[in-house]
């Protein structure tokens, strides 16, 4: 068989090849593919597998626990103020947890001062509501963040997100 | 415009699913059409494709970006048939069975385009020849696919196989003439 034999049977069968379909997995293939990537253990140090949606979900979430927090401060002046008044409270509580402690006077006397000055502070309807709406907001802002700080790749997905 | 390899794997190392999922996608057939060539049981080696792209993605950080990553996950795949081979539990196909409709599909390409006789003419064409592979010997059975169905230089080939490079030019000569053989006994010339 001479070397031009050859090439022209190579060419035929290169040919041949691209006229027909390769065979392929069943359909479905790619996500239990999928699946099976996100159950395998990683080696130290890899990142996970995460979906867009979390990230769509993260960034969501993280925007929508700012515009609410955005909210709260800027249009309900009643709430900015009761927030003020707790961070205030919180910090004459530690001032007098400090000046309680150099006094020596006793601990269930301070606590209790801490407990009543709470109390009265939470029992107002508006309190509640928000240290409700704080507490919420502080939690889908801190999950957000977290979701966002566990990848170094997310700014450029949300970039790709945004281009869309 | 689709994103490169090297694209698509710095993005599945950074965590993006949606990147992997590409990858996936794009190699899929490649993958299956190689292990199922050597184990010669689609549904065995359905589930050894997905064991390769899990090693694969296990493995990506070892990805050398200077190498063809076609090349880099094919060696995985060609591991990953070999050594189900050597457990031996797979059981033999008959010839006739590779003729069978619930065997690996091959498929007529561009079958949109292609008229009602060009298609009976090519599922023929495609029948004789998916017989004509399946009555080489394994090792050149692979071969021929990696050569001719994944379109590989003989070097990217001796890379996947481990084979010396007069090896796989000696074995794919006497792999064309084989099935070049058999293709005319089944009246294809």
């Amino acid at each position: 068989m001479t070397r031009q034999h050859e090439d022209e049977l190579d060419a035929r069968l290169s040919e041949l090849f691209r006229a027909v379909e390769q065979p392929e997995p069943s359909p479905g293939f790619a996500s239990r593919t999928l699946k099976a990537v996100h159950a395998a253990p990683l080696p130290e140090g890899r990142q996970r597998l995460r979906s867009l949606w979390s990230v769509r979900f993260g960034w969501g979430a993280f925007t929508g626990a700012a515009a609410a927090a955005g909210y709260v401060f800027v249009n309900l002046p009643l709430a900015a103020r009761m927030f003020a008044s707790m961070i205030g409270f919180t910090l004459d509580t530690a001032a007098a947890l400090v000046r309680f402690v150099f006094a020596g006077l006793a601990w269930s006397e301070l606590l209790m001062t801490i407990g009543r000055a709470v109390a009265m502070a939470a029992a107002t309807r508006e309190g509640t509501t928000t240290l409700i709406v704080t507490a919420v907001v502080a939690g889908i802002a801190l999950s957000a963040l977290r979701r966002l700080l566990s990848s170094e790749g997310e700014a450029s997905q949300w970039q790709e997100l945004s281009s869309q | 415009m689709a994103a490169t390899d090297v694209e698509l794997v710095r993005g599945a190392l950074t965590g993006s699913e949606h990147a992997f999922r590409d990858i996936v996608l794009r190699y899929q057939r490649p993958v299956f059409g190689l292990i199922v060539r050597v184990v010669r049981d689609p549904g065995r080696a359905e589930e050894l494709a997905q064991d390769t792209f899990v090693k694969a993605f296990r493995a990506l950080h070892t990805y050398d970006v200077q190498r063809k990553f076609s090349a880099w996950l094919l060696t995985i795949a060609h591991h990953v048939a070999i050594d189900e081979v050597r457990k031996g539990t797979l059981a033999t196909v008959s010839i006739e069975e590779l003729g069978d409709p619930d065997g690996p599909r091959i498929d007529i390409a561009d079958r949109k385009s292609a008229t009602p006789a060009a298609l009976a003419e090519r599922a023929a064409l495609a029948t004789a020849l998916k017989v004509a592979i399946g009555r080489l010997r394994p090792e050149y059975q692979e071969i021929v696919t990696l050569r001719y169905a994944q379109e590989l230089e003989y070097d990217e080939i001796a890379d996947i196989t481990g084979l010396p490079l007069g090896t796989v030019k000696s074995s794919l000569f006497r792999a064309r003439k084989e099935l070049a053989v058999e293709m005319e006994s089944m009246g294809w010339k």
